[in-house]
């Protein structure tokens, strides 16, 4: 029996599709809840919690003038606009993924180069803004600026080799945890998108 | 609630290509529920592209291509949960296919051998099953003219083997 033999049954399947009415519309306009609508909405909400939070920071750094010489403060300042970028790319991201337009291999490669560079540009953005903080908070130490960051005093009280292991530790943790978090979200998704390219090739 | 121009003109469209859409669903689902919810998956995706359809492409290729990148891309292990009432869902059934002269063994045995074969294969088969030439496959597939006929050749090998070791 060779493939070309089965032509002919393929092309007389007959399905009764209109059996039921069948009102495509009315089922499109459903929500479905799937990984990626959830990840949709997270990012939505992030999107509108984050400058809110600038604003209340902002009017707050205004009111209590203790907060102007808080070194934490002004590092919110800039990892909050930071974040809303990403959450923002992060959303363009997932509706890309739902995008399904374009010849199947090309949607394929599109879709893992954007998983692959937002996780990236993720993981430099988290990893530039760790270690700015602990270069900070060790240059504070070393300058003993104690009051710009509060409870840098407990850290200053533990010993350098032991301070740097911290760090190191902190910065194995974040590495461990975004891979974790990536693999939680868009693993799965790419591994089977990753597979399916291999197949083409 | 009174549908909109383009939803009339969706569904119009869409009328002449169900057993199409079905056909992927069956080549990519294997039991009832799976391939409603491939079915409805697929019509949710070709509605949310479809106000973006230019005409570029022929329907019938834009159509394919989402078809396939759906059935491909689905999350099969994570089934999802469509917030539809137990009515809505009875508007789209969609009835397993009669019986219309496949019981030959021979045939049962050729759509066991296409189900071993892997995601990829499987829509080269159906699209060749379907008299698509290479250079339509090309275009709804993305993979060369040239590989997809050692692939072609390669896949009837395979059916070969896995049909006559039955």
């Amino acid at each position: 029996m060779e493939l070309d033999n089965l032509k002919s049954s393929w092309n007389s399947v007959s399905v009764d599709l209109n059996r039921n009415e069948f009102d495509i519309v009315s089922a499109t306009k459903k929500e479905m809840e799937s990984p990626l609508n959830n990840l949709k909405t997270m990012s939505k909400r992030q999107l509108i919690t984050l400058p809110l939070l600038l604003v209340f920071l902002a009017v707050m750094t205004g009111i209590v003038p203790d907060m102007k010489g808080q070194l934490l403060v002004w590092m919110a300042f800039i990892v909050l606009p930071l974040t809303t970028v990403y959450y923002y790319f992060n959303l363009k991201l997932i509706s890309n993924l739902e995008n399904n337009e374009g010849a199947v291999k090309n949607v394929f490669q599109r879709k893992v180069k954007q998983l692959i560079s937002n996780n990236n540009l993720y993981l430099y953005l988290t990893r530039a803004a760790l270690v700015t903080l602990v270069v900070a908070t060790e240059f504070l130490i070393q300058n003993n600026h104690m009051d710009l960051i509060p409870g840098i005093e407990m850290i200053k009280t533990v010993m350098l080799p032991l301070r740097l292991l911290i760090y190191a530790g902190a910065i194995g943790v974040h590495y461990v945890l975004s891979r974790y978090a990536f693999n939680l979200y868009f693993g799965q998704y790419l591994k089977r998108l990753k597979k399916l390219l291999a197949e083409m090739e | 609630m009174k549908k909109t121009d383009l939803e009339i003109e969706f569904e119009t469209k869409l009328k002449d290509y169900k057993l199409l859409i079905y056909k992927v669903c069956r080549m990519y689902a294997n039991n009832h529920d799976d391939i409603q919810d491939l079915y409805q998956d697929i019509i949710i995706q070709l509605w949310k592209s479809y106000a973006k359809f230019r005409g570029d492409a022929k329907f019938s290729t834009w159509l394919y291509r989402i078809a396939i990148n759906t059935a491909l891309s689905n999350f099969r292990k994570q089934k999802r949960n469509i917030h539809t009432s137990d009515v809505e869902l009875q508007n789209i059934q969609i009835p397993y296919e009669e019986d219309t002269g496949l019981k030959e063994e021979q045939h049962q045995q050729m759509y066991a051998a296409i189900q071993q074969l892997n995601d990829v294969e499987k829509s080269i088969v159906m699209l060749y099953l379907e008299d698509k030439s290479y250079d339509e496959m090309e275009e709804i597939l993305g993979i060369g003219n040239a590989n997809l006929r050692v692939k072609m050749s390669r896949i009837k090998d395979k059916l070969r083997t896995f049909t006559n070791n039955k």
